[in-house]
């Protein structure tokens, strides 16, 4: 009686069923690869020292995305990436400058980050102020508290071990920028894709309501998803600083707003509930990808800036789904 | 020149892709009727409301108005040949007044300035709601109405438009009582100024109240239009699903537990809200109704015992301890299917195995990770025990039709064998097959030994799947009924009133 009691369901809008806006990033990533490959293949482009430059540049931004696809996915946003980069710099070149051993610099900047996180979280989820604001508030707090601890001073980083494994160093010739890179992103995808954490970051995100009736903890997974959004930034921060070989208070001046371009442009939704770290991944390597190519092309700062801006919003326009508003 | 009815849509045919939706549709409205329009889920009748407001267009047929064809090429075409369409998710914008929604976009001016007239709008404004009858300040804003009121506004726009048919989508589904009985009154007034209204609604009772003539339609064809005088429920349902097809809708007496000690007892419940003392308990294996107005704190009683809401005074003990927060509830098997499954029942742009899986993440996860193969197994099951139509479990909720969306909300906590199983107006925009099947399968597990307690504004629903009704009135259980001395929904619903119903006997007060 039972199935012979419905009629068939009919399909809803005849949309195609092309789902290529999911691979938007992919695409476009390839189409500037061959652009540039073509124009600027003999200047050096292609060449496996570029190829890892581009990896090393992006390390930065592949590892504060990662952690913000969780953010975003969770319907929130997290601005103070940036700032708390250099946070992090600063504390772990001031920890070892007092003559500490280098892991415990380690630790203390990993920590200052996660205290920004609780913070972020704190705000967000207890007192219920919207990220949006709340991480605003906290990305001008941060720079500030950044140029004050050395009045803007540079501090120079000479642990050779600190640098290598951070920022300056190969593996097998491998830069270690790309396998940090590489890890975090691999563990990103992991955790978003296969953990119970994961399926109630994009359940929180995707209808919170509906995720709290079906006993998801929604503040709960946001507050963990605003730590671990600090203690990307702070792992960011010290690549940034082993790369350099010295923290700086500027340190990572715009990153948050790269790597939300390289989430959102990885196929990740704005509004929550949809998100992929290999889109990230590939986000973030067509933002460094572009930068590259342009500066090689011999353009002027003002023209890379102009022309990776429109990249962006053509991109994403591309990723958008027919009828969504 | 042969009589033509007010619009005749005759022979309408429409494919999405290779799927034929509308095979061969004919949909007649006299001027000045209401005319139910019905069928199950899927049936088309969206389909041909969205084809006759001008949203999709007809592959083939011919629509016309008083004899003349009409062009229904987009949706302002539609509104010139006086079509509008009243919308289940209303399309006001509530930070603006009443006045402001009604003539949006077609304000009056100030003449030969561009500047809006304001005072000549809200005094049009006036005049449309006084001819409608009813009391709404044309300068407050809409996000303050009632949802009743909101619908009053939709339909002043409509008629500020000039609109000769008015199409009401599920108007009554979140209404309260009162008012439903406002909008009935309404409605008759609309067709006693000439309206015709096209009334789609799952509540067979209100069609047959409220309607002149019914269509039914069934797998994209009209099977039956018919005067609604004379008409019986049977009958309409018998057209929906097809002779021999009827699924039981009717009452099944499941005995007595009363020998059984109470898996919940609530105890003194008190809220913040309306609730000033409510005390009943549900043995194991038994389905208790719980009836009371819209509005009367059914759904906060409903939240307490799930754990989300703390009383202010009285304890909910399930299985000989007290609930302490959701978590707990949910740990030791108590399930909420709740109000609103859009809003709160589903993550509408998942997939129908992640909102199977959601509830059920522990079970499936070990040493950190889900074990996706075994969930699967348990979503199959679900898709298959509760007859969920998708395309498979990969499938967006949000695609599917009403009654299956509803069936995932209840198949995803079932799928983790609960012992109490709360069901806040499971059958809203449901439609009677899917119904049916829903029922059905409450029954088989209550007989399986869940308890079951059904908040339910249908009383058709609550007197057919009920063994004991409780009947909210005025902050606490003002009788409980044992559903076999109730003889019919008349009685009940005096009883919901607040009226003492006529031979009822309190059951073990």
């Amino acid at each position: 009686m039972q199935s012979k009691a419905t009629v068939p369901s009919r399909p809803m809008l005849s949309m195609p069923d092309i789902q290529w806006q999911n691979y938007v990033v992919y695409i476009f990533f390839i189409i500037v690869l061959a652009f540039f490959g073509f124009t600027i293949g003999d200047s050096g482009f292609l060449s496996v020292t570029n190829l890892f430059n581009i990896a090393r540049t992006t390390a930065m931004i592949t590892v504060i995305a990662v952690a913000m696809t969780f953010v975003i996915s969770a319907g929130e946003l997290d601005l103070s990436v940036g700032s708390t980069t250099a946070l992090a710099a600063l504390v772990c070149a001031l920890v070892m400058q007092a003559g500490f051993p280098w892991p415990v610099a380690v630790l203390a900047a990993i920590a200052s980050g996660l205290v920004v996180g609780v913070l972020n979280g704190f705000f967000v989820t207890v007192i219920g102020i919207p990220s949006f604001l709340v991480t605003l508030g906290m990305m001008q707090f941060i720079r500030g508290v950044d140029m004050r601890v050395t009045y803007t001073n540079p501090i120079s980083i000479s642990n050779q071990s600190f640098n290598g494994l951070f920022g300056s160093g190969y593996v097998f010739g491998v830069p270690s920028l790309l396998i940090w890179s590489v890890v975090i992103a691999v563990l990103g995808h992991v955790v978003l894709k296969y953990t119970g954490f994961g399926r109630e970051i994009l359940a929180t995100g995707g209808n919170r309501q509906a995720a709290e009736y079906s006993g998801v903890k929604t503040r709960r997974v946001k507050f963990y998803a605003f730590l671990l959004s600090g203690a990307a930034a702070a792992l960011a921060g010290m690549l940034y600083s082993g790369m350099m070989q010295t923290a700086r208070f500027n340190f990572g001046e715009g990153a948050e707003l790269m790597a939300i371009a390289a989430v959102i442009l990885g196929g990740t939704s704005l509004f929550g509930g949809k998100g992929t770290i290999l889109g990230t991944f590939a986000g973030s390597l067509l933002i460094g990808t572009i930068n590259n190519g342009l500066i090689i092309m011999g353009l002027d700062v003002s023209e890379q800036m102009m022309i990776s801006g429109a990249i962006i919003i053509v991109a994403v326009a591309f990723g958008k789904k027919p009828g969504a508003a | 020149m042969p009589n033509h009815d007010f619009l005749e849509m005759t022979d309408i045919r429409k494919s999405f892709g290779n799927v034929p939706v509308l095979k061969r549709v004919h949909f007649h409205l006299r001027r000045g009727e209401v005319h139910a329009l019905m069928g199950g889920n899927g049936a088309g009748k969206s389909t041909l409301m969205k084809i006759l407001t001008g949203v999709y267009q007809k592959d083939s047929g011919t629509v016309l108005i008083e004899g003349e064809p009409v062009d229904l090429h987009d949706t302002s075409a539609a509104e010139r040949a006086g079509i509008a369409m009243i919308f289940q998710e209303f399309s006001l914008v509530p930070t603006l007044t009443v006045a402001q929604n009604i003539w949006l976009k077609r304000e009056p001016r100030v003449a030969g300035t561009p500047f809006i007239n304001n005072a000549e709008m809200v005094r049009r404004s006036r005049l449309l709601l006084q001819e409608l009858g009813v009391d709404i300040d044309p300068e407050t804003l809409v996000g303050n109405l009632s949802v009743g009121l909101m619908q009053i506004v939709e339909i002043a726009k409509a008629l500020s438009k000039k609109a000769r048919i008015l199409v009401m989508d599920e108007p009554t589904s979140s209404l309260s009582e009162a008012e439903t009985e406002a909008l009935f009154e309404l409605v008759a007034k609309l067709k006693a100024s000439g309206i015709t209204i096209v009334y789609i609604s799952h509540r067979m009772a209100e069609i047959l109240t409220i309607c002149d003539r019914v269509t039914v339609m069934r797998d994209g064809e009209t099977v039956m239009t018919e005067d609604c005088a004379g008409l019986t429920v049977e009958q309409i349902v018998e057209a929906m699903l097809g002779a021999g097809n009827a699924a039981s809708f009717e009452w099944h007496d499941r005995g007595d537990r009363l020998d059984a000690d109470p898996i919940l007892q609530v105890r003194n419940l008190r809220l913040a809200t309306r609730i000033n003392d409510v005390s009943f308990d549900i043995r194991p294996g038994e389905i208790v109704g719980l009836a009371g107005l819209m509005g009367s704190g059914r759904t906060e009683i409903a939240d307490t015992i799930f754990g989300r809401r703390a009383p202010l005074s009285g304890e909910v003990v399930f299985d000989g301890k007290p609930v302490r927060g959701q978590s707990d509830a949910i740990d030791r098997g108590i399930a909420l299917v709740p109000e609103d499954r859009r809003k709160m029942g589903l993550v509408l742009d998942h997939s129908v195995r992640d909102n199977i899986l959601l509830p059920n993440l522990s079970r499936f996860t070990r040493h950190f990770f889900v074990r996706d193969a075994e969930g699967l197994q348990t979503v199959n099951r679900t898709i298959r025990d509760l007859s969920i139509k998708t395309d498979g479990p990969e499938k967006l909720a949000r695609l599917l039709s009403g009654g299956n969306q509803q069936k995932i909300v209840l198949g995803k906590w079932l799928a983790r064998g609960p012992r109490l199983l709360i069901l806040d107006e499971p059958t809203i925009g449901v439609d009677i097959g899917a119904k049916s099947e829903i029922v059905e399968t409450v029954r088989r597990m209550a007989d399986a030994g869940m308890a079951v307690l059904v908040i339910s504004s249908e009383l058709e629903e609550l007197m057919a799947i009920s063994d004991r009704i409780l009947v909210l009135h005025g902050g606490r259980i003002s009788q409980e009924l044992n559903r076999r001395n109730v003889a019919s929904e008349e009685e009940l619903h005096h009883a919901i009133q607040g009226h003492r119903a006529q031979q009822t006997d309190a059951v073990h007060a």
